[in-house]
């Protein structure tokens, strides 16, 4: 027997409502949905194609840079890059002003901790400084120029210099998953934008 | 609803991938990892309710993007720990428990007896007090390892050392645990 049986009741209960929708759409509604999708993914083809003539346009001979206020479009239709330049650009925005008490915006739960040096449940972190109010504010106006990415990890590197690591973590219900902060400061760039 | 032994062997890998077409498979996984995500979460904010309620979203977070699920190099554990420790993250940052992946199944509220209280609350977690209690180095390495079941290879890159330093801070780290727990 499981701690909370009732629990698992429920999840059982609620993984047979999702129990393969595909069942219930009759042949010729799938058809319709296939030439639906090939559709799509034909114009969004057409969409990547622009953006990358755009890149090359703008820096010949190097890679395309993230542009995080360019992309207005569902999360799951952002390329990965995008993704993470644009949650690294939106974090410094938060990171520069913010109090560390008040905001983790953006942040894993072991970076946020190490923000404000206190656990959850108001443990103190044992040697660790929070950061300074200059080098908060030494993201005020910075934004993301370079993204490197290993799998589930990436690093954001801003145009003050400074790099920032993330992680992809998949809780979200638009698909993909989300980035978060993991860490920031000197190590940051370890294993990233290797020459 | 009964339970399925007939899953209770299989790899975590297939019963997430084999959720959508048997929803018995995902009962399998949550009795699987049910105590230590309690656990968990239950080290984590010291209350067996909040634990019970941040177990419960995880758990339908998991189901709901179970679908998406594809197995890796990593454990299934290490990616249904990802999404516990953005819940948790997500629900420290808004001062109360997530519900969205609940709502969105259409699960019902959980409602604790009080003896799943008593269940929750009974959980040894006192290796996990003491693990608060290990250098921070140690301590690092310790949970990404043994809790959350990472390799030791990506620990070094997230510790900025290598592998062989990180396996040091494991090892040190365990057997100072054992010596403490044996004088508890």
């Amino acid at each position: 027997m499981t701690r909370i049986p009732e629990l698992e009741q429920e999840l059982v209960a609620a993984a047979a409502r999702l129990r393969s929708p595909r069942r219930l759409v009759r042949p010729a509604a799938r058809a319709a949905l296939a030439v639906a999708a090939a559709a799509l993914v034909v114009a969004l083809a057409v969409v990547v194609g622009v953006d990358g003539d755009d890149g090359h346009r703008q820096r010949a001979g190097a890679q395309p840079q993230p542009d995080a206020n360019r992309h207005d479009a569902p999360e799951a239709f952002v390329p990965e890059r995008q993704r993470v330049a644009r949650t690294a650009n939106r974090w410094a925005r938060r990171f520069a002003v913010s109090d560390f008490s008040s905001d983790c915006e953006y942040m894993s739960q072991p970076a946020c901790e190490r923000e404000s040096c206190v656990r959850v449940g108001r443990t103190v972190l044992p040697n660790c400084s929070p950061p300074s109010q200059a080098y908060r504010r030494s993201f005020a106006r910075t934004k993301v120029e370079d993204v490197d990415m290993k799998g589930y990890r990436a690093a954001a590197r801003f145009s003050n210099g400074e790099v920032v690591q993330l992680e992809r973590v998949t809780a979200d219900e638009a698909g993909g998953g989300v980035w978060l902060i993991t860490a920031w400061g000197r190590n940051a760039r370890r294993g990233f934008f290797e020459e | 609803m009964g339970m399925s032994p007939v899953w209770d062997d299989a790899p975590d890998d297939e019963l997430l991938t084999s959720t959508r077409a048997e929803p018995a498979a995902f009962g399998a996984f949550y009795r699987r990892h049910e105590d230590r995500v309690l656990g968990y979460f239950l080290a984590r904010v010291g209350d067996p309710e909040v634990a019970a309620d941040l177990t419960a979203e995880t758990f339908a977070a998991a189901l709901a993007s179970a679908h998406r699920f594809r197995p890796r190099k990593e454990p299934a554990s290490a990616w249904l720990f990802g999404v516990a420790r953005n819940n948790l993250a997500m629900s420290r940052r808004r001062g109360r428990v997530e519900a969205r992946a609940r709502r969105r199944l259409g699960m019902a509220p959980l409602v604790l007896t009080d003896d799943a209280v008593e269940r929750i609350a009974a959980l040894d977690h006192t290796a996990l007090t003491l693990v608060d209690e290990l250098p921070d180095d140690q301590q690092d390495a310790l949970r990404a390892r043994v809790i959350d079941e990472r390799d030791y290879a990506d620990i070094a890159r997230d510790l900025r050392c290598s592998e062989a330093v990180v396996r040091k801070r494991v090892s040190r780290g365990l057997e100072i645990l054992r010596a403490r727990l044996e004088d508890k």
